[in-house]
């Protein structure tokens, strides 16, 4: 890894070093999951009494009129987790390998791209549990599920664009991922998650206009829509075409941030 | 085996730049902005125009008291550190050996560590899969290959460090003052070793206080003073001079506490 390198060998890394890659999205799930006896089982259980309470309130005590209510909520919640979760553990990609940052020269990169691959992982199992509650309802299964390839590779440029900025900026101040914590929160509500876009036309069309130049935005109806209308009512084109502009370009932003900022790493933490 | 030099530096420089009460905090950050508290900034040179060849097969001391520049210099070769001014070039695989490990994850096993270490350094996994073995025999882990190693003894971990370091065929080997840890037996063995690899064409760059080790080791020592040269040759002329200006009438000078 010679220094000075250019912004395309960065990228080139990535793929030359996918056996490290692999490596390290192999040891942050057993890190992860390890520590629990549940293991696997335990990571699901945040989405499933976020269903069970949100069903609860807004079923029984406000009374909404909607039938699958909870498993409208599961289909947000998957891609919005792969989302928020993936941009939290991202700030302390570094600062929990320092010991290997302070004594290995590596391609650096590759620690919040393997925090956001670990997400990925999770992601695909969670979908599984998904199709598994699928089989039950019944849902038929057809082709526009695939959709949903095209759709995550989009998503995992924002979350890695993401993931880079807020690892760079953690690991000089340690307090960002609190802050982050907050934001999400409110970007949760701010994106279609619990509740489908079309909602917004009711309140007033240009709401939903607004609302759809968030990526995330597409990402989530996208979900909802591919899973549970077999793509009908799909986010139009020019929404899709605008949050996967929006996803490379951070994707762009993030990794020249990233090659900014990451060679002092070693002498600041 | 590489012709020409394994490390050529040349007037290397190395500028740090310390912020006093650096804010570690966003918060800090914002509210120092609104009170526009400046940050004291303060730069000093670790390094100040050093230059090194070091061949295959060489044995490089470096020697110096504290603050020297000693480990900068190793960091730079290493790859860790960016240098300032000066060219730095290195040619091969640099296995790292600083106190304790060579940077192992505390909650993975020494058998995942063992694995992630060689991928860090760009082996693939089958590359690793053939070394596994003969790095736990040599580290003598003892069914304790499968323990995470925070709980490792601390003998134990610098075995394992040490182990990882020398297997996974690196053509440079940087040594920051380990070969304090551990007993007679190992010590004994990490010579043999060491000696094994110069023998096939590796560099070693050794820094250390304990002027025995480096007069064992080392053909050549570099004195730095300051982030500068302060003189450069054979080993035995080089410590005798060291000892004879900060260890004059000090007997026990070679015996520090263990890092850790």
């Amino acid at each position: 890894m010679a220094m000075g390198t250019g912004f395309l060998e960065s990228i080139a890394q990535i793929w030359r070093s996918r056996d490290l890659l692999r490596e390290l999205v192999a040891r942050e799930l057993k890190v992860r999951y390890r520590r629990s006896v549940l293991g696997f089982a335990w990571s699901l259980i945040t989405p499933i009494y976020q269903i069970v309470f949100y069903t609860l309130i807004l079923k029984y005590i406000l009374h909404v009129q909607e039938n699958d209510l909870g498993i409208k909520i599961l289909c947000g919640i998957i891609p919005w987790t792969f989302f928020s979760v993936g941009v939290t553990n991202s700030c302390s990609a570094v600062l929990r390998y320092r010991n290997v940052v302070k004594k290995v020269a590596f391609p650096r990169h590759m620690l919040p791209l393997a925090t956001v691959g670990a997400n990925l992982v999770h992601l695909v199992l969670s979908t599984l549990v998904l199709f598994v509650v699928f089989l039950a309802i019944p849902v038929v299964f057809d082709e526009t599920f695939l959709y949903l390839i095209p759709l995550t590779l989009g998503q995992t440029l924002l979350v890695a664009g993401l993931s880079f900025i807020v690892c760079c900026a953690h690991t000089y101040y340690q307090d960002v991922e609190y802050v982050l914590g907050n934001l999400l929160q409110v970007g949760m509500f701010l994106t279609p998650v619990l509740y489908p876009a079309s909602k917004l036309d009711l309140v007033a069309p240009v709401y939903r206009t607004l609302f759809m130049l968030n990526p995330m935005a597409v990402y989530t109806e996208g979900w909802r829509n591919i899973l549970l209308r077999h793509a009908q009512e799909f986010p139009e084109p020019v929404f899709v075409a605008a949050a996967v502009a929006v996803s490379v370009a951070v994707f762009i932003v993030g990794l020249a941030v990233w090659r900014r900022y990451e060679w002092r790493f070693p002498e600041v933490i | 085996m590489a012709k020409g030099p394994l490390i050529e530096i040349r007037d290397l420089k190395k500028r740090y730049t310390v912020l006093h009460n650096r804010p570690y905090s966003f918060k800090d950050a914002m509210v120092r902005k609104l009170t526009r508290r400046t940050v004291e900034r303060e730069t000093f040179w670790a390094l100040k125009g050093v230059s090194l060849t070091v061949q295959p097969g060489d044995t490089v001391g470096i020697i110096g008291p504290n603050g020297s520049g000693k480990s900068t210099m190793l960091g730079i070769i290493a790859r860790i550190l960016r240098p300032t001014e000066g060219t730095v070039e290195v040619r091969g695989r640099v296995s790292v050996l600083m106190e304790a490990g060579v940077g192992f994850h505390e909650d993975l096993t020494g058998i995942e560590n063992i694995y992630l270490s060689g991928a860090l350094l760009g082996l693939t996994r089958r590359q690793i899969a053939a070394r596994v073995d003969s790095i736990v025999e040599f580290a003598d882990l003892h069914g304790f290959a499968d323990t995470p190693v925070r709980m490792l003894s601390s003998g134990m971990y610098v075995r394992l460090g040490f182990a990882v370091a020398v297997h996974l065929e690196p053509n440079i080997l940087l040594v920051d003052e380990v070969l304090a840890v551990g007993d007679e037996e190992f010590h004994h063995k990490c010579r043999q070793r060491l000696r094994e690899f110069c023998r096939e064409g590796g560099a070693v760059v050794f820094v250390s206080h304990r002027m025995p080790e480096v007069k064992w080791l080392c053909q050549r020592t570099l004195w730095l003073e300051n982030g500068l040269v302060h003189r450069e040759g054979p080993t035995p002329e080089v410590v005798a001079a060291y000892v004879a200006a900060h260890q004059p009438d000090e007997p026990n000078w070679d015996i520090e506490e263990p890092p850790g």
